[in-house]
């Protein structure tokens, strides 16, 4: 492996950051931090408690009280300098991610943590552009908008994208004024911390600060604390639920992005040429291996149109084949762990259903060995399974590298099968007709559908879900409403009385 | 009448420690990502599960509750609660900071079991 990008460092242990400083848990107590690489320990994290959390918001609080003063051009030289900082920075981070999450450091360094730079400056830019409105409804009565921040907004983060996920909350939340307490997946709960040491003094204290520790003991108290203002959620349908109903509590808004079983649709025509066109489109069915399949969006259905399965399954199962699987830190590595050994036990159990469902095996089906050093990290083969729609398999999120493929003879049966599942988050459409190009993406029920690509995220795009996928729309400036309040002077500069009393 | 859902010993263990700290406790399954579909232990009326949803069975008298939508495919699976070492899907699951997970292992009834399963309750 002589080109790999040399293994990280790291602290002992890493405390909770709140208030500008780094904090020890009140209760005294870590917890191991295993790298998915090698199924090692690396460093350990604050295993935090309601006290934690109660120092984390009311710091939050008291530093919104200037926080919310400070103009939208300083809020977003703020935020273009965490960038700069951040891409300084870039290799280092990656590699800091790829030992945190187990992802491949090809995809870290040239999706995840520039994604994640350029998010800031996406919210820095958007905020300058912005203003009120001012509506005159009468000739005496001017109606005036002013965006103000919530204050104090909790964000609890998935462990699949740990840092992109992280800034997908933290960039509008900041650009639009509020003061954050964020608290990371308990799986990979160190890139976040590490991301702190290098941007935490261009902010003022208290402005963002993290929690370490475990969603069943710290997620109500942060939820439900009532100087908290709103929360945000990636992850389950049930969790997304509990924070829901937690929200209830004080009647604050939320954002949620639980999920998907996304379709990715091939017609025939993308076979009418074999060209450049039909390469990318066999790229974009073997995109359920990207981050190992672990992302809300995964392509994980692959719908094709009969008349062109054999050859078209043919080239898809090549590519697969050759995906290079190894040590995630190596830069030709293509595919690097699962996040954690309970997740690959998870995906090992959808493999065995699968074969029991009786899916047959186009390729894959079995947990990696890759023996020496890695031989106790957490990989799976990348899998094709053959069945039909109603299989467990074609309606569960396995989160892994695992496709669930199978056939459809017109536009209607393909669109029947792409909304037969109970997410909406995102969906593929391929094809050479310009007539399927339009219909069929509106037809889809879904908040992302992805037209001759996919798995793209970038800044300007809104990103999120019909049905049970989710409410909220990120990557975008509309997210800024979801993270304020709007304020309306209605003034009257009439002299007469009303006349009632 | 056959039953959907079992526990392993050491699934009954932890269930064990957990009423200890918390009390009365319940599950609830459903879908999404992260910790979707891996079984969730929160405190006894700590969820609220949705209208129709499907309660497959107990364990030591806490209730077993699964998502409406998914059991039209869970219907024909036996569940074992099992727990395993560790954690990593995340969720607001109680077990997680013992450093646990609860997980089920399915088994597909046969046509015979299939004929002469328990009743399941649905919330109303």
């Amino acid at each position: 492996m002589p080109n790999a990008i040399k293994r990280p460092s790291f602290k002992d242990k890493y405390d909770n950051y709140i208030n500008g400083k780094w904090t020890a848990p009140s209760k005294g107590k870590y917890f191991d931090v295993i790298s998915p690489i090698d199924g090692k320990v690396f460093t350990q994290a604050a295993h935090s408690t309601k006290e934690d959390i109660e120092l984390a918001v009311n710091a939050a609080h008291d530093a919104f009280k200037s926080w919310k003063n400070v103009s939208a051009t300083e809020r977003s030289i703020l935020l273009n300098k965490i960038a700069d900082r951040i891409e300084e920075n870039l290799e280092y981070i990656a590699s800091v991610e790829t030992v945190d999450n187990g992802k491949a450091v090809r995809e870290t360094l040239n999706a995840d943590i520039p994604l994640a730079i350029d998010h800031f400056r996406y919210f820095a830019g958007v905020i300058r552009a912005e203003e009120g409105s001012a509506t005159e409804l009468d000739k005496d009565t001017l109606s005036l908008i002013i965006n103000e921040p919530l204050g104090v907004v909790a964000q609890i983060i998935p462990w699949n994208f740990p840092i992109l996920m992280a800034v997908w909350k933290l960039a509008p939340a900041l650009a639009a004024g509020n003061c954050v307490v964020l608290k990371p997946a308990e799986s990979t709960p160190v890139s976040i911390m590490v991301l702190m040491e290098l941007i935490g003094d261009i902010l003022p204290a208290g402005v963002v600060n993290i929690i370490n520790g475990f969603g069943a003991e710290l997620g109500r108290p942060l939820v439900t604390n009532p100087k908290v203002s709103k929360a945000a959620f990636t992850g389950s349908t049930a969790t997304g639920r509990l924070v829901m109903q937690y929200a209830t509590e004080n009647i604050i808004p939320v954002t949620l992005e639980l999920g998907g079983k996304s379709p990715n649709v091939f017609f025939n025509s993308v076979m009418d040429e074999d060209d450049e066109y039909l390469d990318k489109a066999i790229e974009g069915a073997v995109l359920f291996c990207l981050n190992q399949g672990e992302i809300c969006t995964c392509p994980s259905r692959l719908l094709i149109q009969e008349d062109i399965y054999d050859a078209f399954i043919k080239r898809v199962i090549e590519r697969v084949q050759a995906i290079k699987v190894g040590n995630p830190l190596d830069p030709t590595v293509m595919m690097g762990a699962q996040a954690s050994q309970i997740q690959k036990d998870k995906i090992a159990s959808y493999l065995k259903l699968g074969k029991e469902e009786g899916a047959e095996v186009l390729t894959g089906g079995d947990i990696n060995h890759l023996g020496g050093d890695l031989e106790n990290g957490y990989y799976i083969q990348p899998t094709l399974f053959k069945g039909h729609n109603k299989m467990r398999i074609f309606q569960e999120e396995i989160f892994g590298p695992v496709l669930a493929v199978t056939t459809f003879k017109t536009v209607e049966e393909a669109i029947e099968i792409a909304n037969d599942t109970m997410y909406g988050l995102g969906a593929g459409v391929w094809t050479r007709d310009a007539h399927e190009l339009y219909r069929v993406p509106r037809a889809i029920q879904a908040g992302r559908v992805w037209v001759n690509q996919y798995h793209s995220y970038p800044a300007g795009a809104p990103f999120g879900g019909y049905k049970q996928s989710g409410v909220g729309r990120e990557n975008h400036k509309m997210m800024l409403a979801h993270y304020r309040q709007t304020k309306n002077m209605l003034i009257s500069y009439n002299k007469q009385k009303l006349g009632f009393f | 009448m056959v039953k959907r859902l079992d526990a392993t010993e050491k699934a009954l263990e932890m269930i064990q420690l957990l009423s200890e700290q918390h009390g009365d406790l319940m599950f609830y399954q459903a879908g999404g990502c992260c910790e979707g579909t891996q079984p969730q232990c929160f405190e006894k009326g700590g969820f609220f599960p949705r209208m129709n949803d499907v309660c497959i069975g107990t364990i030591n008298g806490y209730e077993f509750w699964v998502d409406r939508d998914l059991f039209e495919y869970w219907q024909y699976s036996h569940f074992t609660l099992d727990v395993l070492d560790g954690f990593g899907p995340g969720g607001f699951s109680l077990e997680t900071p013992y450093n646990k997970t609860f997980k089920i292992h399915y088994r597909l009834f046969t046509e015979e079991e299939l004929k002469n399963l328990e009743p399941v309750k649905r919330m109303e």
